[in-house]
């Protein structure tokens, strides 16, 4: 056990240094791949311009850009280029040295396969909750910005939102939006195509995920592309959202009964089995054995905890709703 | 009748069961050929026939209304439910002869279970499928609804910033129809008609949309072109702030909804966790009770 242990954090540690040493190399050909995708990507839409083509979009693409927006959303230190490669590939490593060392030591495969699938639910659980009370955060936040926006574009005689954004990005109140607004920004400055732009808004979009942000999305999008008019529909979004806010927050009342009872379970369960461990002593095993060292006792108390995760979960989850309809 | 017996008669009732659906099977893929035809084409009008059975065209409007959620269509969907379902039914006629020992209740459960999935639960005729395929055609129609309002506000901000009385609205419909994106085929299908008028198109763009409010805002996007813009403004905001009413309403039901699911949930750790108690003590008596027998 303590040999593997020492197998383990050495194995882990040569791995660490190792990508330390490369670190700067694989920067550089990160860049290079994607300086190639981008190539590559251009001359794409140039065929679906030129000859109509559909661009597909598999699964799995899909499914990888949502990851990278999910991590663009969650993480600290968001990079481009490497911040999903390396999130993938910590989750598979972490999923085979889990299986395995739990093979070894447990000596069944099966078990070993649970155990590491179970790492990656909840791992992907935890993320999923993360975004979701930031969607929300930014959701309520939100009216601030269409108010700060709508006043600035307001405020000003030109046609252009791009000088709204970027009085918004300098604007204190509204700093959550600000990686997004400035790359919005700095896309517009230089796109060649429309197709980059709407995905800076994609981006912005997916951050909030509610109907003002899609509505405020591509009004801005349709002013920064055509060079209309859109005040009078950023101030009645801005309007729309308020009365929302405020509908909301009349509407918010003793929701907090469920959470509670989500808590209660995660005293009363241990509560119990200490109660029983304290006062109840009628056979020669206490009742740790009957608990941990049965197959019943196991079952019952795998099936017990991720009950009660999951009525957390399902709590934290529902007690508060969206800025939205 | 002893057990025996019963099994063997609940045995029969199983083949036959199958053996019944084997000949439905048939029955649906039977199609009348006159002699000479080559087999390909025998398996091209099965195919034909398969597919005009269940690919109907009202599942397929269901799901066009729906929004086609999960990237579904109706052969998708038809395709999925039946394979899905069939395979169950392999594999639980499979284990039905292959573990004897089992008891014939939970061997019958087996069978039953991809039965009612096949045709209970994932019929689109059902109550629960019509349930799934209403709510996802709410939520289509709210995001028609917003891309409607949306679109009628853009005009009468380019009414307003040109300064002019009334605007070209077909041409002013070709440019914006790229940013609605759910809304831009009912425009292309009405624009095609513009010969025929402002008032025929945007009829045929509302019927198309298909909602109430999409209707109303399409007359009110007609008389864009007639009208003064200070009105409409106002015939706008009052037709919006009753579709947000009925959004509201909405919201509140469907909150109160989610509250009652969620607490029954909630709720459901504590049975469980009382059960785990409930049956680590009887163990512990059983085994008190063994003591005790040995020692007297």
């Amino acid at each position: 056990m303590i040999n593997l242990m020492i197998y383990l954090s050495a194995a882990v540690s040569l791995t660490y240094g190792v990508y330390l040493m490369f670190q700067k190399k694989l920067r550089s050909l990160n860049e290079q791949i994607a300086v190639e995708k981008r190539v590559r990507r251009i001359v794409e839409l140039r065929k679906v311009e030129l000859l109509g083509s559909i661009p597909k979009n598999s699964l799995i693409s899909r499914i990888l850009k949502d990851l990278d927006y999910m991590l663009e959303t969650i993480h600290p230190k968001y990079d481009k280029q490497s911040t999903l490669q390396n999130f993938l590939l910590f989750q598979v490593i972490t999923f085979l040295i889990l299986t395995l060392f739990v093979k070894l030591v447990s000596g069944s495969f099966s078990f070993g396969l649970m155990v590491g699938v179970l790492f990656l639910f909840w791992n992907f659980a935890r993320h999923r909750i993360n975004l979701r009370r930031i969607r929300l955060d930014r959701g309520y936040k939100l009216a601030k910005l269409t108010g700060v926006l709508a006043a600035q574009y307001n405020g000003h005689q030109t046609t252009d939102p791009r000088e709204a954004i970027r009085r918004a990005m300098e604007d204190e109140t509204v700093k959550e939006f600000h990686t997004h607004l400035s790359e919005i920004y700095r896309v517009e400055t230089n796109y060649e195509n429309a197709a980059e732009l709407k995905e800076a808004f994609d981006r912005f979009q997916y951050s909030i995920k509610t109907s003002f942000a899609k509505e405020l999305a591509s009004t801005l999008y349709k002013g920064l592309t055509k060079k209309t008019n859109i005040g009078s529909t950023l101030a009645r979004i801005d309007t729309k959202i308020q009365q929302n806010m405020k509908d909301i927050l009349k509407e918010e009342e003793d929701k907090i009964g469920v959470r509670n009872l989500s808590r209660l379970h995660i005293i009363a369960f241990p509560s119990i089995l200490l109660g029983m461990f304290l006062f109840l002593r009628i056979s020669q095993y206490g009742i740790i054995h009957y608990q941990f060292n049965t197959a019943q006792g196991q079952v019952g108390f795998t099936i017990s905890v991720l009950s009660i995760i999951g009525a957390w979960i399902l709590s934290t989850w529902y007690s508060k709703q969206p800025n939205d309809y | 009748m002893d057990y025996a017996t019963a099994q063997y008669l609940i045995n029969a009732i199983a083949i036959f069961t199958y053996l019944l659906a084997v000949y439905h099977i048939l029955q649906f893929l039977k199609v009348p050929l006159p002699t000479r035809y080559t087999i390909v084409n025998r398996i091209k009008k099965q195919n034909l026939k398969i597919q005009s059975n269940l690919v109907t065209q009202d599942l397929e409007m269901q799901f066009a209304a729906a929004g086609y959620p999960l990237q579904m269509n109706a052969k998708r969907f038809q395709l999925y439910r039946f394979s899905i379902g069939y395979g169950l039914l392999i594999i639980a006629v499979y284990l039905y002869f292959r573990e004897s020992e089992t008891s014939i209740v939970l061997r019958i459960i087996w069978i039953l279970i991809p039965i009612l999935i096949m045709f209970q639960l994932l019929n689109p005729k059902r109550k629960f499928m019509r349930n799934v395929l209403d709510s996802f055609r709410e939520h289509t129609e709210y995001l028609k609804n917003q891309e409607l309002f949306m679109l009628l506000s853009m005009m009468l901000d380019e009414q307003r910033a040109s300064q002019a009385k009334s605007i070209d609205v077909i041409s002013s419909l070709n440019e914006l129809r790229q940013y609605t994106p759910r809304i831009a085929g009912s425009i292309t299908k009405g624009v095609r008609k513009q010969a025929m008028g402002i008032d025929t198109v945007m009829q045929t763009i509302g019927e198309d949309v298909g909602t109430d409010e999409a209707i109303e805002v399409c007359k009110i996007i007609a008389s864009l072109e007639t009208t003064q813009s200070d009105s409409i403004y106002d015939q706008l905001s009052s037709r919006e702030e009753m579709f947000v009413a009925t959004l509201r309403a909405n919201r509140v039901k469907r909150r109160t909804k989610t509250t009652n699911r969620v607490n029954i949930l909630v709720w459901l750790p504590l049975p469980i966790y009382g059960l785990n108690v409930f049956f680590i003590i009887g163990r512990m008596l059983t085994d008190m009770a063994g003591n005790l027998t040995k020692l007297s």
